[in-house]
C-alpha cells in the first residue's frame, strides 16, 4: 500500500514513523529482528566446539557446573564447565 | 595492533566491545558489559614437563593469591585447596584428544587469570568470562573477559600472555612478576603517578613507597609500558 507521508517535523522523524506503524506491523518486525539476530548468533559460535565460563566476585564464593550442558542449542558447542571465583 | 610474536602463545587479536553474540553464553555477564576479548594460539612444549598443569596452577597460585579461592567446573583450584596435587581430569576424552585437553585446560587458566588480575588491579566488584575453544584449528581460542577499564584490559591479557609464556618455556616465575602486579596496583590506585610524562620524576618516590632500588622500579615501569600499561589508545 502506498502512502504519502509529510513529516511536520523532521527532528521527531523516528517518533512519527513509530506512529504509523501498527502495533502488529512492530510485532513482525520485532519477531523478523530477533530472527535475523538469532541467526547471526548461531552462525558466529558455530565455528566453536567447546566453551568454559568462570566469574569473580569479590564478596562471596558461588559455583557452578554446567558441564555438558548447552550454550547455543542441545548438540553443539558444547559447555563443558562453568565456574564462579571470588574473594 | 600488532603484537610480538612467540613461540608457543601467540595473540592473534586483541578487541573490545559488547559482544552480544556471546552474551547468553555465561548468565552472569552483567546486561551490556564491555568485555575485552583476546584471540589466542595455544601450541604445548615439545618437553611435558613443562606443560605441567598442577606445577603451573601452583606457580599461578603464589602470584596470584587470590586464585586459591576461585573454584570451577574442572576442579583446577578445589584440588590444591584440599591439598591434593592431582592431574586435572580428563572430562573432554569423548570429544577431544588428550592434546587439545591440556591446551583447552591452559586457556582455561589464562581466562582465570585476566579475570583475578583486572579484579585485583581495578577493584571490580565482579568479573566474569568465557573461554570459547575453536573446532578449527583446535589450539585457537577466543577468550572474552568482562573489562572495567581498556588499558587494563589489554594490560591483563599481554601480561597473562608473558607469565604463560615464561611458565611453558622456562617452567618458573620469578619475583619480578610479583613486583610487577605489585606497581601496577599501586599506579592504578595512585592515577597522578600513571601519567608517562611524570614517570622519572615519580621513579623515586615509588622506589621509597615499594622499598625497591630506583633502577628496578625504573626496569618495572619500563616493562609495564611495554606490555601496554601506560597506553590510552583504543583497541
Amino acid at each position: 500500500m502506498d502512502r504519502k507521508i509529510f513529516f511536520k517535523d523532521p527532528a521527531n522523524l523516528k517518533m512519527e514513523i513509530e506512529k504509523l506503524i501498527s502495533f502488529e506491523e512492530k510485532d513482525n518486525l520485532l519477531r523478523l529482528k530477533k530472527q535475523l539476530e538469532g541467526k547471526a548468533t548461531g552462525k558466529s559460535l558455530s565455528k566453536y566446539s567447546r566453551v568454559l565460563s568462570c566469574s569473580y566476585a569479590q564478596s562471596s564464593i558461588e559455583t557452578e557446573m554446567a558441564r555438558g550442558a548447552s550454550v547455543q542449542n542441545k548438540r553443539s558447542p558444547r559447555a563443558i564447565g562453568d565456574s564462579t571465583s571470588v574473594q | 595492533m600488532t603484537f610480538p610474536l612467540r613461540d608457543l602463545l601467540e595473540i592473534k587479536e586483541i578487541s573490545y566491545g559488547e559482544f552480544p553474540e556471546i552474551s547468553d553464553l555465561n548468565p552472569r555477564f552483567k546486561p551490556e558489559s564491555k568485555k575485552v576479548k583476546a584471540t589466542l594460539d595455544i601450541q604445548l612444549p615439545h618437553d611435558p614437563a613443562r606443560a605441567d598443569l598442577s606445577s603451573i596452577i601452583h606457580q599461578l597460585m603464589k602470584l596470584l593469591p587470590t586464585l586459591e579461592k576461585h573454584q570451577c567446573g574442572e576442579s583446577l583450584f578445589d584440588n590444591l585447596k584440599s591439598g591434593k596435587k592431582e592431574p586435572l581430569p580428563d572430562v573432554h576424552s569423548s570429544v577431544c584428544s588428550c592434546h587439545s585437553d591440556k591446551i583447552t585446560d591452559l586457556a582455561h587458566l589464562m581466562e582465570h587469570m585476566i579475570i583475578d588480575l583486572q579484579s585485583n588491579i581495578t577493584g571490580m566488584d565482579s568479573c566474569s568470562g568465557i573461554t570459547c575453544g575453536y573446532k578449527t584449528p583446535p589450539y585457537r581460542f577466543d577468550m572474552f573477559v568482562e573489562c572495567k577499564d581498556q588499558t587494563i584490559g589489554l594490560f591483563s591479557v599481554l601480561f597473562a600472555t608473558d607469565v604463560f609464556s615464561r611458565l611453558l618455556e622456562r617452567g618458573n616465575i620469578t619475583r619480578r612478576y610479583h613486583y610487577l602486579i605489585d606497581l601496577a596496583k599501586y599506579l592504578y590506585r595512585n592515577p597522578s603517578k600513571r601519567n608517562p610524562a611524570s614517570l622519572a620524576t615519580v621513579t623515586d618516590h615509588i622506589a621509597k613507597e615499594l622499598v625497591l632500588r630506583k633502577n628496578y622500579v625504573g626496569a618495572l615501569m619500563q616493562r609495564l609500558k611495554d606490555l601496554g600499561f601506560f597506553d590510552n589508545r583504543q583497541i
